[in-house]
């Protein structure tokens, strides 16, 4: 499961009532009459969907398996369904073991083929020829099963599969996980780090952020030698917090409206850019900053970038032994050189506080749709 | 100091200072034109996909600025009446019968240009014989870019006599064909599949219910012919895209032992004689 997800009792809290509500019928139908079905989970990257997931196997209690997707995912033919040979059943007490989150002993006794709850579905492709494989299997299985599969998938990842092989077709619930509003990101924050937050303060309009600030912009000189001209630039990020400053008094107010346009709304990338904002215990609108980036990328690193961003988490050797024919080495170089991944040994992701900005320039490319 | 070369009861004023004050706003209209066409072409490309919306602008903008600046001449410098103006115009169709009716063609096709927009700047599109992207329209001719990187000025006046077709209408994307000839002892099913793979996976492709990815198969004597069918979402990667997708596939080919068409026995004895 992400690191970064936000409790279901948060998510609730923060007004995600209809995506619970849409997951809870699902479950409620295999528990009651053994109904099947084929439910996807879609979020953008620390959006919380697994939050949504362990809500289900909460629900399904012992009934369901669940099962985390890596890279590798892509080799295989999808994870085992109930049915299949290879399906462990989380009700036979031989084989139970802790990968079902919050099993009990009360013991699985719902009439259905079975559940499995399948995290990271975006793992079942790769991009190149011969990369649909595992997708293709995995579709087929769960269109001919009786099983409740709840999945989930990277929103940009999902667009593109639902493009080039209709994915939505396969699946009757589509539980998309909207953007947060500024209350529903206050709700996540008090959500994620209890009543004990630190102290907001008024830093002050001037001092805090200014409204026009002084960028540099770099001029050749002859042997190699550059000169920065300064040229005023407007801090847009501030300007926009304007439009509710005169309709709310409260610091906070003004402080979650910012933290909403920073984050695009998104609650994963609300909690890393608070964790960025608090400064010696305490916090306030002007050190809530948004990330800023020189994004000019070839189409390698562009396409890395898209493959970073639907997959979440990617292993830079398998994409290098994938695309042997592009510089993938020096195409990651370029993300890091402009602090847009995060790199941990051969697993790359994308920095939260980075996501947005990277979307936009994918977006204005046409890579993302 | 005012020296009159002519002027008349009606007042028009031929002086040095006024042609000086012509060509000055001849000058400084060129200028502008030049200038704003600089500005937008920059904003459009900082759009990247969305360029369009700018880049009709272009030509528009440099016919205002130009037909101002013509106005400006004959009625405020020149001060023309109407029957002077008349007179002009039969000079002018004494002129075009002496060699300049090509150029006024060309002026025409340029306001129809303007005025009917079949194609704009960033447009793909082949004009009489050459194909490209258009990179301006003038007054007297469109210029093009060719796959080649040649820059080809087609006089406006094609426009009235020859068929213009138009890639992309407009939308960044445009639908790019692609190209494969097998072995009719080959396995297309497979072939079909790799095709189709390397469409929708290549990092130019855009995809979408309205903009499929297709392959198509023709049958032919000594070989078949695969077309992949695919949009690029900008139309500047077409060289990109096909040279991405052949050769990922003609790669996945050689492997999968997918032959390209032998040339048939009596081909080789004709050529041998």
């Amino acid at each position: 499961m992400e690191n970064d997800t936000v409790p279901v009792a948060g998510l609730r809290a923060a007004g995600f009532g209809d995506e619970v509500e849409n997951v809870a019928t699902a479950v409620a139908g295999y528990l009651d009459d053994g109904a099947g079905g084929n439910v996807a989970v879609i979020s953008e990257p620390y959006a919380g969907r697994d939050s949504l997931l362990a809500y289900a196997a909460s629900l399904l209690e012992e009934d369901a398996t669940w099962i985390d997707l890596d890279p590798s995912a892509a080799d295989g033919t999808g994870p085992p369904l109930p049915g299949d040979e290879d399906y462990v059943d989380p009700t036979d007490d031989e084989t139970s073991d802790d990968e079902t989150p919050d099993a009990t002993d009360d013991g699985g006794d719902a009439p259905g083929a079975g559940a499995v709850i399948v995290a990271n579905c975006h793992y079942l492709f790769e991009r190149r020829i011969d990369g649909f494989e595992a997708l293709d299997a995995f579709l087929d299985r769960i269109a001919l099963s009786d099983a409740l599969v709840i999945t989930s998938w990277n929103r940009y990842a999902w667009s593109y599969l639902d493009a080039v092989r209709d994915v939505g077709d396969s699946f009757t619930t589509q539980v998309e996980i909207p953007r947060l509003d500024a209350d529903e990101i206050s709700a996540v924050i008090e959500g994620h780090y209890g009543p004990d937050l630190p102290d907001v303060i008024d830093a002050g309009r001037a001092g805090r952020v200014k409204t026009v600030v002084f960028d540099r912009h770099p001029v050749a000189l002859p042997r190699g030698r550059s000169v920065g001209i300064p040229y005023p630039k407007p801090n847009t990020a501030w300007v926009a917090s304007w439009s509710i400053a005169g309709d709310e008094e409260s610091v906070e107010a003004v402080l979650y409206e910012k933290l909403r346009r920073v984050s695009n709304g998104n609650p994963g990338v609300a909690i890393a850019t608070w964790d960025e904002s608090v400064r010696d215990g305490e916090i306030a609108p002007g050190y809530v900053e948004a990330f800023t980036a020189d994004i000019d990328l070839d189409t390698d690193a562009a396409v890395l970038l898209w493959t970073v961003i639907s997959m979440e988490r990617v292993d830079i050797d398998r994409v290098a032994a994938a695309w042997s024919d592009r510089p993938v080495e020096t195409s990651l170089q370029h993300l890091v050189e402009r602090d847009l991944v995060t790199v941990d040994g051969s697993a790359v992701s994308i920095r939260p506080e980075a996501l947005h900005v990277a979307i936009g320039a994918l977006e204005r490319r046409g890579l993302l749709w | 100091m005012v020296i009159a070369l002519q002027s008349n009861a009606a007042g028009t004023q031929f002086t040095v200072e006024n042609l000086v004050n012509a060509v000055v706003v001849v000058v400084v209209a060129y200028v502008l034109a030049r200038v704003l066409s600089l500005v937008l072409s920059t904003l459009a490309d900082r759009l990247a996909r969305q360029r369009f919306r700018v880049m009709f602008l272009i030509p528009v903008v440099k016919f205002v600025i130009y037909a101002g600046a013509a106005y400006l001449v004959l009625a405020f410098l020149f001060e023309l009446t109407q029957t002077q103006l008349i007179a002009f115009a039969g000079l002018f169709g004494a002129a075009l019968g002496l060699g300049l009716k090509d150029l006024l063609a060309d002026v025409v096709g340029g306001i129809v240009l303007v005025l009917e927009q079949p194609f704009q700047v960033g447009d793909k599109v082949t004009l009489d014989e050459y194909y490209g992207e258009v990179v301006d329209i003038g007054v007297r001719s469109t210029t093009l870019v060719t796959p080649d990187d040649t820059l080809v000025a087609v006089p406006n006046f094609v426009l009235f006599d020859k068929a213009v077709a138009n890639a992309n209408t407009s939308d960044a994307e445009m639908l790019v064909v692609v190209e494969f000839y097998v072995d009719p002892a080959a396995d297309v099913g497979r072939a079909v599949d790799i095709v189709e793979d390397a469409l929708v996976t290549s990092p130019y492709v855009y995809v979408s219910e309205a903009t499929p990815a297709t392959v198509t198969v023709a049958d032919d004597l000594y070989y078949r012919t695969l077309r992949g069918k695919a949009y690029v979402h900008d139309l500047r990667s077409e060289v990109a895209f096909k040279s991405d997708v052949s050769e990922r596939v003609l790669d996945a080919f050689d492997s999968e032992g997918i032959q390209s068409p032998k040339v048939p026995a009596s081909a080789d004895e004709t050529a041998g004689e």
